[in-house]
């Protein structure tokens, strides 16, 4: 670029200071033959008096005069000539005076005499300069400005982002409640069309038991009353349970502290543990976690079943440890990372519970279909296998995740892991 | 008239009418019914029993309906309804108070779990 281009020599106002009136009327004539603004000082203190006056943005400074020299004069006003370019004039530059004035922030020496020529061009070179320094300051005050709205931009994106994220998130939530919603539905139509006839049986069987010939103890048609009584019965848990699995469709969110979950599940537990005798249940608890936000009822039920599935596990007792800790999460797997249905990302803390025992495990084969509707290994008289369905519905439900770790022979784990409440907040 | 206690059974199914006046009779009480709730509501009215047994989800008019019409009624007000369910019992109990039934029962239930329902509600309702 032109220099002529990048500054207008009308726009540069100098003082110009010196105690010769032949040296004043030099600067006079040629700065102003220049095209430049002038003043000028006969001393130190005219020159102070002009500075508090006028910002200036070339000072012609002569070293030497009487009464303030030029270095007093930097000296009386510095904040004034903050932005001035200043340039000393002296006959006998030392380099005592040289180094004083360089700290004074001094731009350039001109040594007398000089020629009108030398004169110019160094004014010039100046003005030049600080025109510079003033176009990158303003540059550089631009481009500050400018990357903060790249900042803000970028915050933006980020905000839209998680927006975006939480949109997803509720949206699988809602597509699971309403996958839920239906198959509630259909529940409750089989278990009124199927609960009436069950009710019609009853009845009959009732009439049955009035009208047949009564023998005590254990006959044919007393036991035959009975099985089909307790099928009736059977059938009936079945809807049952279906229906209460169709109704996780609802929570009701509280910050819980998790670790008194677990406490009031354990005492859900305690009378069928105390059958078992040669079961022993240990407590690995991690004091003053940070809180979650759940069902405190749902989560209960989902550590119940799994509590009541170890003691199942292990008929011939065992051990059974539940564990509570919070967790960063460094690898992606069991819920962890970007893909859509992983609620937890890559470097959050979840906060994990554990159920392990000693029982009998789960094969390979089977390790799959745990947590399908209706999968058991337990047989009709113990478990329909709605169990660990229901409970992976109430951690999906609550973003969380549920996975089991077994070996056959070993034992089972059923770990669960759940989003920390966030800080503050009533109860999101 | 007897002193016989006199239940209206208003039921849909026509099988569950029969057994329950069956289990009804055996056990000495009086049993009218009505197919649907409409029905229903006129039976209680020009039968005047003591006892109403309302199954809940059924066609034209849902259980919950007619009860709440039966209590807005002052002629049928009085009478204790016991309300019978295929669903769970947690939606009766959501209802309850403004159906302000006297039991509900779940389906299926034995006949001696009605009989021993009756039989309170004629001690905390029909004695005098």
């Amino acid at each position: 670029m032109c220099p002529d281009q990048m500054f207008s020599v009308k726009d540069v106002s100098i003082l110009a200071v010196d105690d010769e009136t032949e040296v004043r009327n030099l600067y006079d004539t040629i700065l102003t033959e220049e095209g430049y603004r002038v003043t000028t000082a006969s001393c130190g203190e005219e020159a102070v008096e002009r500075i508090k006056q006028e910002k200036f943005n070339l000072l012609l400074l002569d070293l030497k005069m009487p009464g303030m020299s030029g270095t007093d004069v930097l000296k009386a006003v510095p904040d004034r000539l903050e932005g001035t370019s200043v340039i000393i004039v002296t006959a006998y530059p030392s380099l005592e005076s040289s180094i004083e004035a360089i700290k004074s922030g001094v731009c350039d020496y001109v040594i007398k005499p000089f020629s009108p020529k030398e004169l110019r061009n160094i004014v010039r070179m100046v003005a030049e300069k600080a025109k510079l320094i003033e176009e990158n300051k303003k540059k550089e005050r631009e481009l500050a400005v400018a990357t903060a709205a790249a900042e803000a931009q970028k915050l933006k994106a980020r905000e839209l982002e998680d927006a975006n994220e939480k949109l997803r998130e509720t949206q699988n939530m809602l597509i699971q409640a309403e996958k839920m919603r239906a198959l509630g539905q259909l529940a409750s139509g089989v278990a009124h069309e199927v609960r009436n006839p069950l009710a019609i049986i009853i009845l009959g069987i009732n009439y049955l038991e009035e009208k047949l010939p009564k023998k005590k103890g254990r006959n044919p048609i007393n036991d035959t009353l009975k099985i089909i009584k307790d099928s009736v019965k059977r059938a009936d848990k079945i809807i049952r349970m279906l229906y209460d699995f169709s109704r996780v469709t609802e929570l009701d969110l509280k910050k819980e502290d998790i670790n008194s979950v677990i406490n009031t599940s354990l005492a859900l537990v305690k009378n069928k543990l105390k059958l078992e005798k040669n079961i022993k249940v240990s407590k690995e608890i991690k004091i003053g976690l940070p809180k979650v936000l759940v069902d405190k009822n749902k989560i209960e039920q989902v550590f119940v079943n799994a509590l009541l599935n170890a003691v199942q596990a292990m008929p011939n007792g065992g051990q059974i440890i539940i564990r509570s800790y919070d967790k960063l999460l460094t690898e992606p797997g069991n819920g962890a990372g970007n893909r859509k249905n992983d609620n937890f990302k890559v470097g959050e803390t979840a906060l994990i519970v554990e159920i392990e025992d000693t029982g009998i495990g789960i094969s390979r084969e089977n390790m799959s279909k745990i947590f399908d509707p209706f999968f058991t290994t337990k047989g009709p008289q113990k478990g329909i296998g709605l169990g660990l369905s229901v409970s992976k519905n109430i951690i999906d439900l609550h973003r969380g995740f549920i996975y089991a770790e077994s070996e056959e022979g070993k034992g089972t784990k059923i770990i669960i892991k759940l989003k920390i409440a966030k800080e503050g907040g009533a109860n999101g | 008239m007897t002193d016989k206690i006199k239940i209206l059974v208003i039921d849909d199914e026509p099988s569950i009418v029969d057994a329950l006046r069956e289990r009804l009779e055996f056990y000495g009480y009086e049993v009218v019914s009505a197919n649907d709730g409409l029905e229903g509501l006129k039976k209680a009215e020009s039968e005047s029993p003591d006892i109403i047994i309302l199954d809940i989800i059924m066609p034209k008019m849902h259980g919950f309906e007619v009860c709440k019409r039966l209590k807005e009624k002052p002629s049928t007000k009085h009478i204790p309804v016991i309300l019978i369910t295929g669903a769970g019992i947690e939606d009766i109990a959501k209802n309850e108070p403004a159906l302000q039934a006297a039991a509900c029962l779940a389906k299926p239930y034995e006949a001696r779990k009605l009989s021993e329902t009756i039989h309170d509600i004629v001690e905390k309702y029909l004695k005098k």
